[in-house]
């Protein structure tokens, strides 16, 4: 109890300080002359907002869906294709290089993917839940891979970035403002949704999904609400990492991809509001220093993310013990 | 009185071969405290699913307030009145008593997908909550976790739970079970204090509860109600005696 209570004060401190680092970092990076670390906080900022998109309903919500990743790819083409055709012609409906029209795009597509997924998804429990979440993730990366028109397996340059009125995203510290901002907008919005009605209900089902429902809760459609505001947050996360680094490939969308969502959110402790920006902070850092020691970074990577896993795996097991009955 | 609150008509249900509702008919009339009693494996527990919505019978009805329900989700039932304490006692244990309370309440006030709002700030839904844990007598408790209540704290919660969804119709499964002597002495209490307000479907093995509590019993034994009435006449129903009370030498 004593030692759980200095480890959380200890991930507050942690926490605070990552958003002051990330809220200086463009100065910090220019000052040190090191225009290298801006990139590595901007592929932070926005892995940190897809992780925040998957706390709703794997934190608060205590839904293990292992298909996240599928929300990144879904954005990411989202603005590629758009992109793709606007230089290269064809589907003149879809061509453009309009930001907010990639943006919106995201957005919609992610939300109607979440929408039909998470209604079919939602109607299984525990395993099978994890199973078919990550069905549906594989079965994005598949048909991303088979999109020849757009490099397939190879994927897609792109060639311009989203044009947005009053931001250049070709000035990277533009495009980490723009993404730390909307960081910052997901993370007061899942802040102030826990302790609302909505908070309220996600977590009543994830304790007790029974009993809500001889409440008169419909809880499957308090789910559904969670993963279909989750999916939309995360495509959006994914069209700033087209933007980022103006390279998408079906294997963003690969089922690895969201198991280390899954551990982001594990990692900075699931349900808590500032625990994504501190998970995917652990992630870029360990990522960064190991792949330096050795080519292959992902052993002692995995090591760690297993040990990270059984430290927390109290918080893991009672989170989706409820998702189960 | 001639339409019950609560009307299960000929309900049918079979696991494989066997038989666990075997034609069942029942009626609860509004303002009444209708027991349900019958030895283990009568399928009291069955029964309970079937109206809370959990389980579909096979074949039969069951209505409430007139409207066919037989197909209707267990939380549009809920939400159509029916209150429900379970036996064994499953609030969200990670959450705080007042937490549980305001959620009983909330499924009765809709609009669960506001995200802006803090709900300690709704004022009226919190006042309802609270005014619901003082009923059972749990107002002191209400930031304590529902997992540190004592087991007879967790039942007045679940009676709690109850209550804030403004039942018609309250089911309350087994509500004495575990019970000190004394705890059940005050559930006792507390439920004839609820019954001029509720009608109840009480399952129950407390015989002295039963009888306490109950304005007419209905005895199920093997899936089907072989006799209801009031205490007296079940008392003096000599196939009720033969099928049960005189197997678990029960005070008659």
């Amino acid at each position: 109890m004593e030692a759980s209570g200095r480890l959380k004060q200890l991930m507050r401190w942690l926490e605070g300080a990552m958003m002051a680092a990330l809220a200086l970092l463009p100065l910090i990076a220019q000052l040190a002359h090191q225009p290298f670390w801006l990139d590595l906080a901007t592929r932070l900022v926005i892995l940190a907002m897809a992780a925040a998109s998957l706390n709703i309903i794997l934190g608060l919500g205590g839904l293990v869906s292992f298909g996240h990743a599928a929300f990144l790819g879904i954005g990411a083409y989202a603005v590629g294709i758009p992109v793709h055709h606007s230089i290269y012609g064809g589907a003149s409906w879809l061509a453009s290089d309009n930001g907010l029209f990639h943006f919106a795009l995201a957005v919609g597509a992610g939300a109607l993917f979440a929408l039909v997924t998470g209604a079919l998804s939602l109607r299984t429990k525990g395993v099978h839940f994890i199973m078919i979440t990550m069905a549906f993730g594989q079965m994005i990366y598949y048909l991303l891979e088979s999109l020849e028109t757009y490099g397939g397996n190879d994927g897609l340059t792109l060639d311009v970035r989203s044009a947005l009125p009053g931001i250049d995203l070709d000035n990277p510290a533009q495009l980490y403002w723009l993404a730390f901002v909307i960081l910052a907008g997901v993370l007061v919005m899942t802040w102030r949704l826990r302790d609302a009605r909505f908070g309220l209900a996600l977590a009543g089902a994830r304790e007790n999904a029974r009993r809500m429902a001889a409440l008169g809760h419909d809880v499957t459609r308090i789910r559904l609400a969670a993963y279909v505001l989750a999916g939309a947050i995360c495509a959006l996360a994914g069209a700033l990492m087209a933007n980022s680094t103006a390279f998408i490939t079906p294997a963003m969308t690969s089922w690895p991809r969201s198991g280390e969502l899954m551990f982001m959110v594990i990692l900075g402790g699931a349900g808590r509001i500032l625990g994504p920006v501190l998970g995917a902070g652990l992630f870029v850092l360990l990522e960064e220093a190991l792949s330096s020691f050795t080519t292959y970074w992902h052993l002692p990577f995995g090591l760690l993310l297993i040990l990270a896993a059984l430290w927390q795996a109290e918080v893991f097991t009672t989170r989706s013990g409820g998702a189960r009955t | 009185m001639n339409d019950p609150l609560l009307r299960l008509d000929d309900l049918h249900k079979s696991f494989g071969g066997l038989k666990v509702s075997a034609g069942v008919n029942l009626a609860v009339r509004a303002g009444e405290t209708h027991a349900l009693i019958g030895p283990n494996g009568a399928g009291k527990t069955t029964l309970i699913a079937q109206i809370a919505g959990e389980l579909r019978p096979d074949a039969g009805k069951i209505f409430l307030c007139g409207r066919d329900i037989t197909r209707l989700a267990a939380h549009k039932r809920a939400r159509l009145g029916l209150g429900r304490a379970f036996q064994v006692t499953s609030p969200m244990a990670g959450m705080t008593v007042l937490d549980n309370a305001v959620l009983a309440v909330m499924a009765q006030m809709g609009s669960p997908l506001r995200m802006w709002r803090p709900v300690r700030g709704e004022a009226a839904m919190v006042e309802e909550a609270r005014a619901a844990l003082a009923r059972v007598g749990l107002a002191e408790v209400e930031e304590e976790k529902a997992r540190d209540l004592s087991h007879g704290q967790r039942r007045q919660l679940e009676l709690a739970m109850a209550l804030a969804g403004r039942p018609r119709l309250l089911l309350l499964d087994e509500p004495m079970a575990g019970l000190g002597p004394r705890e059940s002495r005050d559930m006792v209490d507390l439920l004839c204090g609820l019954k001029d307000h509720y009608a109840i479907l009480l399952v129950e093995h407390d015989m002295d509860a039963v009888f306490a509590l109950a304005d007419r019993i209905s005895v199920l034994v093997a899936g089907a109600i072989i006799a209801t009435g009031t205490p007296r006449q079940i008392r003096a129903d000599a196939a009720v005696r033969r099928a049960y009370l005189g197997e678990e030498d029960t005070p008659c």
